[in-house]
This record gives C-alpha cells, structure tokens and sequence, in this order.
C-alpha cells in the first residue's frame, strides 16, 4: 500500500517512451541512476492556472503518469502530485499544483502561487474565451506572484487544430513574446510536446539561485516550498499562513 | 391479490396455515399457540410488541395509489419489468402505462428536483428515472399535470441546450406558487396533483422544489431536498450564500456551482439506490473488532494541528474515524463526504486538497478536507481547520498509513473488503431474502449483499422503497409503529425495532406473519451477536491521550 504520490517517480520512469522529443531532460527514477544518487533533487513548485475544462489535469497527468483520460471529471479544490525530472545532471523534484479552474476556487488560487518557482497557465487552443482567461493569470502572476517565477502560456487540445482551432498560434506566441512568457502548444491526449513544456521551464528556472537560497531558508525557515516550508507549516501559523481569512472563498 | 395487512390480530386459519409453512421451510417449532404468537416466550420484545398494539401492525401502502393497481400489477408486471433497461437517467419503459401524449422523453422520469433563487433564477434540475412498479405508472393526469408534463418535457431539452426563456416560465411558476403562500404569511409545502406530489422547500435564499410520482411520501421527498441543501451548503457555506443574494439578488448561482453538478448528480442518484439517506445512517465495513482497534490505533496516531475529523473510507463504507472532544460526525455530513469522493475519479490521481464545509457540523465556515487513495479503494479524508496545512495533512496521513502497515491492518482490511459484500447465508435465516439492521445509537447499518433477484436494479429500488415506507412507518412523527408488514406481489417486507436496533427483512411474498417474526428475532440474536463485527463501536477521540479510545459515539440519537 503506497500513497499516488509517491508513486509517479517510478511510474515516470516508464513514461520516456512518449517524449522522444523532449531534448536533454528525461523524466527518471532517481534511485536508478547512481550517478544522481548522490545528488539532492532540487525542488520546484509549479502551480497550474487557466479556465475550467482547458486540460490542466490532463496535462499534468500526462507528465506524471503519462495517462489521458477522456471525459474526465473536473478537479475538485486542487491536486497535488510530484515529479522527478533529470536535466542535465541535476535532479529536479517539481512539487505540481493542479488547480481548479472554476471561479468559485480563484480565491484560493494565491495560496497555491505564492512561493511557485513556475507557473504553467493553460488555455484550450479551441477555444477563444480561455486565451482571454489566461491572460488575466498572467496578469496576477505577474502582479502577485514570486516576481522571479518562470512562467509559461501553453495552448491545449493541439489534436484538435486541424478541426476546430479557434486560437492562431501566431496570436498567442506574439502575445507570449510580449509578455515574457514561454509558449508551446501542447496536447495531453497524444502527449505531444507535453514533456517540451516541462523541460523549458526547467531549463529556465535559475537552480544554482534556488539551491542557494534553500540554504538560506533552512535557517530562516522562510521561502520555498522544500522540506522547511513543510516544517514551518506543521510548526505553527507564522510564514506562508500570514494573513488569511476563515473562509476559504 | 396481496393486501397490505392492517391488524396485528391474525385470523387463527391463516396462522395455523403459516405455522405450518414455518415448521417445514425454516425447520423452527412452532410456538405451542400459533393462533397467538405473543404467548410463545423465546425472543420477547417484537411479539409483545406485536400484542400490545392494536395498531402494531399497520400499513402505510393503501395511502398510496399502488393499492389501488394492484391487478395491474399482477398481470402486468413481469412484461413491463421486461422491457427496461435501467440506466440512471435513461431507460425506457412504462410507455403504455403513462400517458403517452406527454412524449417519449419525460414520462419514464419520475422525479425531478428543482433548485431555484429566490430571484427566480434557476440553479439546479434534475430528472431521476425511477423505478417501474407499474402500479404507480396509472395515475389520473389533472390539468395542472398535463401543463407540467409538457413543461417539463420542455425542460429536460432546455436544461441540455440552455433556452433561458422557456427555463424561466417555469421557475416562474413555481416562484408565483411560493410567493401566493408566502404573501399570506404562510408558506406552501407540498401539494398533490393527480399523480405527481410536489414538495416545496424555502431555505434562506433558495427555493428546492421536488416533483415526484414515484409515491414517496412527502416527508422523504423533504429529507431528500434537505439532503440537496446541504449539498449546496457543502460546497459554498450558507455565509456565502446569503451573502451573495443579500449584495445581488438575482445572481446566477451557477457560476459558482458549475463543475459541482456532479456532487448533486450523484446525490440525487444515490437516493434511489443506497438505504443510508432514509435511514440516517452510515454503513460501516464488517470487520474483526480486532482489526477495527488496529484501525483506530493507527487513525489516532498523533494530533496534527488543525485537524477536526480524519476517516478512513472505502467506497461509502466507513471503517474508522476520529473527532474532536466535544465534536460529533453527523450522518448527514458523512454522507456528503462521501458523495464528493464518489462523484469523481479525480481524486485517484493524486493527493487533493478542498475547501468542504460540513453543514451539520458548522454550516457558516469551510473546513479543508485532505483526500488521497491509499489502497486501491482505500481513501483518507482528514478535514482540517486550517487551510494551509496541507502538508500537515500529508505527513499525517503518511504517518497513518504506517500504522496501518505496522499494525497489520492492511491484510484485515484488505481482507474485510474482499468478504464484502457478505452473503446472507451467514445468518442462517433460510426464509430471508434481504435485510437491513441499524443500530440506533450507533447510527450505523448493515446489509448484506443483494441477492438475486434484488441484483437487479429495478427489483432493488422496489425493494429499497418499501423499506423506505417502513423506515417512515416507524418513525412517523404521529403515530408511529413499532411493527411494519407489508406483501406485495413480489416480496413481504417485516420492519421492526429491537431494543436498540431496527431492523428490516424481506421474504417471499408467500411468507407468514409468524415465520416473519421469527425470522426476524433470529436476525435480532444474530445482529447482537456479531454488533462488533458489523458497527463501528468506539470513535477515538483527537487530542486526548494518545491511543487511548474512548467509548464515545459516532454521534448521539437526539441529532436530527
């Protein structure tokens, strides 16, 4: 009996296959290899925002389990899940928020951003309306979030361009471009470019920064989202839980 | 033709006759006097109970139409059960019997339920294909049934492809209803028309209105729309709720519900097919009482800051839990909890985090529920007041698992799982079809696994509604019973209270008063028997001594 969320390094070490694409990273099971063993995983939280219905679960289910389901229902509140990545020879831990997009969770949206080190932010490639909703996450990333966090504007359902594309490219990697963003357009059921996006953000996160200022935070017991956030979080309602209402909503 | 029997005094030939039947099918003696069951001494309190009252024995059917159909039901029964297939929302079937003019669509649904604002604005529809007891299918259709009908026809299309204008004429009808009542200072509860009952429910800000011609009483209509408030509470708290219609009256509650229709889907559907709503009650894993203080053990490891409740379910089967102090889990929250995670595959995936609030517990704030699959069909809930402390959460269930592990738990669950269902052979009553016992205090049920021919849907929700009407028989606010018999052309259902235990049974149509009975007090030894392998005894209480588990309950009988 082991909980999901220990399962998916081992499950990710079986879901190479898809990413024949993916360039120099390569999801792995740490343990496997030796020479990573005796490298810490660096970890990265990376939160999941967009409309309800663009795909984010699908996304991260198939970076994690490398599973798609159809039809599924949505997320309810928010799902966590982890994954081992291995780029160059350091080993990334990407501690993953899956949001839900419905707007009676976006209140809790900011306990989910604070202290990401990535943000992916995905609209549905079908659908015009969820450009326009990624935006505005953008927008409050940009305005509320870590200012260093590495985001990414990723199109879904890219299986379905040839059909029933309502987004042009050109019009979201422009808008992308202006705004600082990594962009790809993805799709979670063939699994195209889905280990791509994943890569890009962690070539682009600044590791040598976070390891150094993880040394930090041990001590200050502060920032991040390693193992002392954890601590500070059981020891009692100072650091991340400032200022928060009863109320969820 | 089966009549419902009203009098607790048995005509002397027709219990001879029974006794007769008993002696040979069950291989019982006989009590010495047949003719008066409340002299044979073996198993006292039902068939004293059964003595004292003239009105021990009463029935509830002829209030409802099926009496008066019952040739209907003989002879057209096993062809009309032949043609359905009994999908949830769709199934075809009782066409000759409705009225055919009301179109294909809605006349196989037989309950609907409404969820509009104050305002009018319509929050949430649903129809529920019911079960065929042909009976309840030949009704009178009156003229308010007839605009209903097409109404609703209308509606099933709308609610599918959204036409707000045709949506709106009805709530409109049905905020006029409310409001005429509510003009004079009174309010409208239910009102029959023909076939169809409606039950009217003005909670705060919303009104909750449910249709039916599925003859369910007007109270269990009430429980079930009182189920779907708390189902909206669950999801936005009743703070919120009454915020949003005090700022904006005529707010389309929707834009907060979407993607919780599920919740409410699956709530209406579980009416129809699990006992726990009518009953009030959870159903408890069977497992070994050692396996359960394993359980327990494990569950109360620690004190996590923050956490009010921790359950361990499987399915919607409990198989531990832990409380606050001073705090009980009602029933009603429990089944909440359980619905959410039955409502969605989502939470397979990996750890979830969610704001839920238990609306019997604290109706007005969330509490932030920790949700993750151990096992296979193995699920942590731990609810937090704290909504940061998801990794709190995290490691304490990790910690449970182990205990779970070190305590050798896995394997006992494991194994109650898999004995789960149980047979009904194990209890040794050959004249029992199916049964159900609660335990009172401990708000707990038990059943044993559907034997044909309750495998089938629909000979299920029957069989289910005839509890249901003997669960209401027994706890009628006037006058209630303490003994219920019921035949009917395809089974006889005997419910009773034993001390602190109800019990329901059902048998052959065939079956005698006094077989039934002692059927029914071997099922009382039985249950007594096994009450450790079959309820959750004792709730471990959080922040008490560690490991120390305190004989307190689940929750106490005064909870509504």
């Amino acid at each position: 009996m082991s909980a999901p969320s220990q399962t998916p390094a081992a499950a990710g070490a079986a879901s190479n296959t898809p990413s024949s694409t993916a360039p120099s990273a390569s999801t792995t099971n740490a343990d496997a290899s030796s020479a990573a063993a005796a490298l810490k995983p660096i970890q990265v939280k990376l939160v999941l925002l967009g409309e309800a219905a663009v795909g984010k679960s699908s996304l991260v289910l198939r970076f994690v389990n490398n599973e798609f389901q159809e039809n599924k229902e949505p997320t309810i509140g928010a799902a966590f899940l982890t994954q081992k990545c291995k780029l160059d020879d350091k080993i990334i831990k990407f501690e993953i928020w899956d949001t839900a997009g419905q707007e009676r969770f976006h209140s809790l949206a900011p306990m989910y951003y604070r202290n990401a080190q990535a943000a992916v932010v995905v609209y549905d490639i079908t659908k015009a309306a969820s450009l326009d909703k990624a935006k505005s996450w953008v927008k409050e990333l940009q305005r509320q979030a870590n200012p260093n966090i590495v985001i990414a504007l990723v199109g879904n359902k890219l299986d379905l361009a040839a059909t029933s594309r309502a987004v042009p490219a050109e019009e979201a990697s422009a808008y992308a471009t202006e705004a600082g963003l990594l962009f790809a357009e993805a799709s979670a059921k063939t699994g195209d470019n889905v280990m791509d996006v994943f890569t890009e953000i962690a070539k682009k996160i600044p590791l040598e920064q976070l390891l150094a200022s993880r040394g930090r935070a041990g001590a200050s017991g502060a920032s991040g989202a390693g193992a002392a956030g954890r601590v500070d979080l059981n020891a009692g309602p100072g650091g991340r839980n400032a200022p928060q209402g009863q109320c969820g909503c | 033709m089966p009549k419902p029997l009203s009098d607790s005094q048995q005509p002397p030939t027709s219990s001879r006759a029974s006794s007769a039947r008993s002696s040979q099918s069950a291989g019982q003696s006989p009590p010495p006097d047949a003719s008066r069951p409340s002299d044979s001494p073996p198993e006292p309190p039902p068939q004293t109970r059964l003595d004292v009252g003239g009105r021990a024995l009463v029935t509830a059917i002829t209030a409802t139409p099926a009496a008066a159909n019952t040739e209907n039901d003989v002879e057209r029964g096993p062809s009309q059960a032949a043609v359905g297939t009994f999908g949830d929302v769709d199934c075809d079937f009782s066409e000759g019997l409705n009225n055919a003019r009301t179109g294909p669509g809605w006349t196989n649904r037989r309950k609907h339920f409404f969820i509009l604002s104050c305002a009018g604005k319509p929050i949430y529809s649903r129809s529920v294909a019911f079960l065929v007891y042909p009976a309840w299918g030949h009704h009178m259709v009156l003229a308010l049934n007839r605009q209903y009908a097409d109404a609703l026809y209308d509606l099933r299309i709308i609610c599918r492809y959204g036409d707000e204008a045709k949506l709106s004429s009805l709530m409109g009808l049905i905020q006029a209803i409310i409001s005429f009542f509510a003009s004079d200072d009174d309010s409208v509860r239910s009102l029959t028309a023909g076939g169809h009952t409606f039950v009217f429910s003005v909670k705060g800000p919303l009104y909750l209105v449910a249709v039916s011609s599925t003859g369910e009483s007007v109270a269990q209509l009430r429980q079930q729309l009182s189920y779907l408030h708390s189902q909206i509470l669950f999801i936005l708290t009743s703070t919120q709720l009454t915020r949003i219609f005090d700022t904006r009256v005529n707010y389309d509650l929707r834009n907060l519900l979407s993607g919780t229709e599920m919740f409410l889907d699956q709530l209406a559907r579980s009416f129809q097919s699990t006992p726990g709503f009518f009953l009030g009650s959870v159903q408890c894993l069977r497992m070994p009482a050692r396996v359960r203080q394993k359980v327990a053990q494990a569950l109360s490891v620690g004190n996590p800051q923050g956490l009010a409740f921790g359950m361990l379910l499987a399915k919607d089967q409990l198989i531990g839990l832990i409380r606050p102090k001073r705090h009980s889990l009602h029933p009603a929250d429990l089944h909440l909890v359980a619905n959410m995670i039955a409502s969605s595959s989502g939470f397979r995936s990996g750890e979830a985090w969610t704001p839920v609030c238990l609306p019997m517990f604290n109706n007005k704030a969330f509490l932030h529920a920790y949700v993750c699959y151990v096992g296979p069909d193995l699920c942590v809930v731990l609810c937090s007041t704290d909504k940061d402390s998801f990794f709190g959460m995290s490691e304490y269930k990790a910690e449970i698992v182990k205990g779970l592990e070190e305590g050798g738990c896995v394997d006992g669950i494991d194994e109650a799982l898999h004995g789960v269902p149980y047979s009904i052979v194990e209890v040794g009553v050959p004249s029992l079809r199916h049964f159900i016992v609660k335990s009172t205090p401990l708000v707990q049920y038990t059943q044993p696994a559907p034997a044909p021919p309750y495998t089938r849907k629909d000979d299920w929700r029957r069989l289910l509604q005839i509890y249901q009407r003997a669960s209401e028989a027994l706890h009628a606010r006037i006058d209630p019973v303490s003994t219920y018999f019921y035949t009917g052309p395809a089974e006889a259902v005997l419910a009773c209270t034993v001390g602190t235990l109800e019990l329901y049974a059902a048998f052959g149509p065939l079956v005698s008063k006094t077989v039934a009975m002692d059927a029914i007090n071997a099922l009382a030894r039985w249950a007594r028997r096994c009450e450790d392998l079959l309820f959750l005894g004792s709730v471990p209480v959080l922040g008490s001594k560690q490991r120390s588990i305190t004989p307190e309950r689940l929750t106490g009988p005064t909870s509504p």
